[in-house]
């Protein structure tokens, strides 16, 4: 898109803005996110003010559209800050809250301001509270005790199978500070509907010296329903046994 | 309203990743003969060493799962047909004549001047598209993403006067791609390799029959995603692909060098190493978790296949390849999942419902 001048005040940013929002209500053309890479500083500070007031989270026709095609843009300054500002609201709605929860986990440590509003999802009984866990492990929360169980339930119930898989990933990666994480893979492993969360087992498994682990492969091998599982493992056991070698 | 070190990051701050590339002095041209599928014959440190992707299917297909059923293997496999068989498509030389046409004229040089380059260089994507590409960019013929050898260690010496290179992409199918990772999807690839050998052959004998050089080329001679991203058709994503604004990854790309005085097209940058830093959809969903979950671009490698030098999110591509193999075949998860393939594509289809899909359509 070609912006005929330069824009200057705060006030003209945001009306073009909304009015190039509002042109991606139904049918998007994508022309929103060139505007806010030219103003993402602007943009990020209109943002952040708006967020802070509910009903325009509660927009569903606006509010969506800044989430695909503004967010994104903003400058970094503005970013986490928005999401933060999101996320103080209690009573917002699930789809948003999975949505600002996962890109929080995404940025890793530089959300860390994120974990008191992160927490109060941990006693959610829906998919909120795994994602959650799982936000809650990449930013850095250290409380393992309180995680372990929910990346557990993560692992086991996810309702998609990536978020399945990134809990196993992460479970992995805190290894050395969880306490008996094995022997809910090695479940996962034997009972997980989805063979792509199951070769992924493998495939970690494949990096665990663990007898428990390797067991484990020996019986996915000869019993999972899945070529694909089978073959990861066959892989993995082969890595293992070559780790032994040398 | 956030700490300094947000700040250091913004983004006026970052080196680029594309479509401007930043370059340390260790960039070398890349050979051929270090990339995945050159190792897997020649490096032993490799761990799927001398371990070819189809290797593992017959024991994949005894099973019959579906996504995963000689049906679906033999579509894949059918689907290089035309580039596999048509190795013409990639001569540098002027084809000959096919039998069973009359000897042609030789072709003298169309005149092309400050007057009608513009025009000239539309034609030249008019007919790209016409033999099926969907979309197509000009630039300047740039040595540096030139191989310098092939696979099989033949040194690379791109004729001499090459000022331009076409850049072409086509969009690969929705429907088997989305069933990721399966054998369908192979249908997606092979049917785009076998496109490219169609577009680019024909491309070329154009620019011959107009008297200028034509060197037609797939996924061979060159890099083809710096030059798509030269060219204007992407950017380079941190699934390491070229990513477009349209359609994601889910484009198959190819290339023709030539000398015809043409225009170049300008690089475009629709902010995508910024979305790239704020998702990390792809890097999630990979099956083998070979794309980095590093928030920032680096110069970081993880094997030989990686070129050095160059600022960006790399992929280990050897575990890329390790589920290739463990699958019977390519995997397009990464594609699949990007937010920009779903501007134009679906998510996820079960496999056996692609078949039930495509039946249903007879």
């Amino acid at each position: 898109m070609t912006q005929d001048k330069k824009l200057t005040k705060i006030e003209d940013i945001s009306d073009k803005l909304f009015g190039l929002v509002e042109k991606e209500i139904g049918k998007p053309k994508y022309d929103v996110e060139l505007f806010v890479q030219e103003y993402s500083k602007q943009v990020g500070k209109i943002i952040y003010e708006q967020v802070k007031n509910i009903n325009f989270i509660r927009n569903n026709l606006v509010f969506p559209v800044v989430v695909k095609q503004v967010l994104p843009y903003v400058d970094d300054e503005y970013y986490v800050p928005i999401l933060l500002e999101i996320m103080k609201h209690e009573d917002i709605d699930n789809r948003i809250s999975f949505i600002m929860i996962q890109k929080l986990g995404w940025k890793g440590e530089e959300a860390k301001e994120a974990i008191p509003y992160l927490k109060r999802y941990l006693t959610r009984k829906d998919n909120l509270g795994d994602l959650a866990a799982l936000s809650l492990a990449k930013i850095g929360y250290d409380n393992f005790d309180e995680l372990l169980p929910l990346l557990i339930s993560a692992m086991q119930k996810g309702t998609f199978y990536t978020t399945r898989m990134n809990a196993a990933r992460l479970m992995l990666l805190e290894r050395s500070k969880l306490q008996d994480y094995l022997p809910s893979m090695i479940t996962a492993l034997e009972k997980d509907p989805d063979f792509r969360f199951r070769q992924k087992i493998s495939r970690y498994f494949g990096t665990i010296n663990d007898p428990k682990a390797k067991a484990a492969l020996k019986k996915t091998i000869k019993k999972d329903t899945h070529p694909v599982v089978r073959m990861v493992a066959k892989t993995s056991l082969d890595d293992l046994e070559k780790l032994a070698e040398n | 309203m956030s700490n300094s070190k947000e700040k250091k990051q913004g983004k006026t701050n970052h080196p680029t990743v594309s479509p401007n590339f930043t370059l340390k002095d260790d960039f070398e041209p890349f050979s051929e003969w270090d990339s995945i599928f050159g190792r897997v014959k020649w490096d032993k440190d490799m761990k799927t060493y001398k371990v070819f992707m189809y290797d593992k299917v017959p024991q994949i297909l005894d099973d019959k799962q579906a996504g995963y059923t000689q049906i679906d293997h033999a579509l894949a496999i059918a689907s290089w047909t035309v580039h596999d068989y048509f190795r013409s498509a990639f001569s540098w030389e002027p084809l000959g004549n096919p039998n069973n046409m009359m000897p042609g004229i030789k072709a003298e040089e169309y005149t092309i001047n400050d007057k009608n380059i513009g025009r000239i260089t539309k034609t030249i994507k008019a007919v790209a598209k016409s033999f099926g590409a969907s979309m197509v960019g000009i630039a300047a013929y740039d040595p540096k993403w030139v191989y310098t050898e092939d696979r099989a260690e033949t040194p690379i010496d791109m004729p001499e006067g090459m000022t331009a290179v076409i850049a072409i992409g086509t969009v690969m199918d929705t429907d088997t791609i989305s069933t990721s990772p399966s054998m369908i999807q192979g249908f997606a690839s092979g049917n785009g390799y076998s496109q490219m050998a169609y577009i680019v052959s024909s491309l070329a004998q154009f620019i011959r029959n107009l008297g200028y050089r034509a060197v037609p080329t797939g996924n061979d001679t060159a890099l083809s995603i710096p030059i798509a991203i030269d060219a204007g058709l992407g950017q380079l994503g941190r699934n390491g692909l070229l990513t477009t604004r349209e359609h994601g990854a889910r484009v198959r790309l190819c290339k023709v060098f030539t000398d015809m005085p043409l225009e170049f097209d300008e690089k475009v940058d629709f902010g995508l190493t910024d979305y790239c830093r704020k998702c990390k959809r792809c890097a999630e969903a990979c099956e083998n978790d070979a794309i980095s979950f590093d928030n920032e671009p680096s110069f970081k490698t993880y094997s030989p296949s990686n070129n050095k030098g160059i600022y960006r999110w790399a992929v280990d591509v050897d575990k890329c390849y390790e589920f290739w193999v463990d699958n019977g075949g390519e995997c397009s998860t990464c594609i699949n999942v990007c937010p920009f393939n779903l501007r134009s594509g679906l998510n996820f289809t079960e496999p056996k419902d692609y078949w039930d899909k495509r039946l249903a359509e007879q």
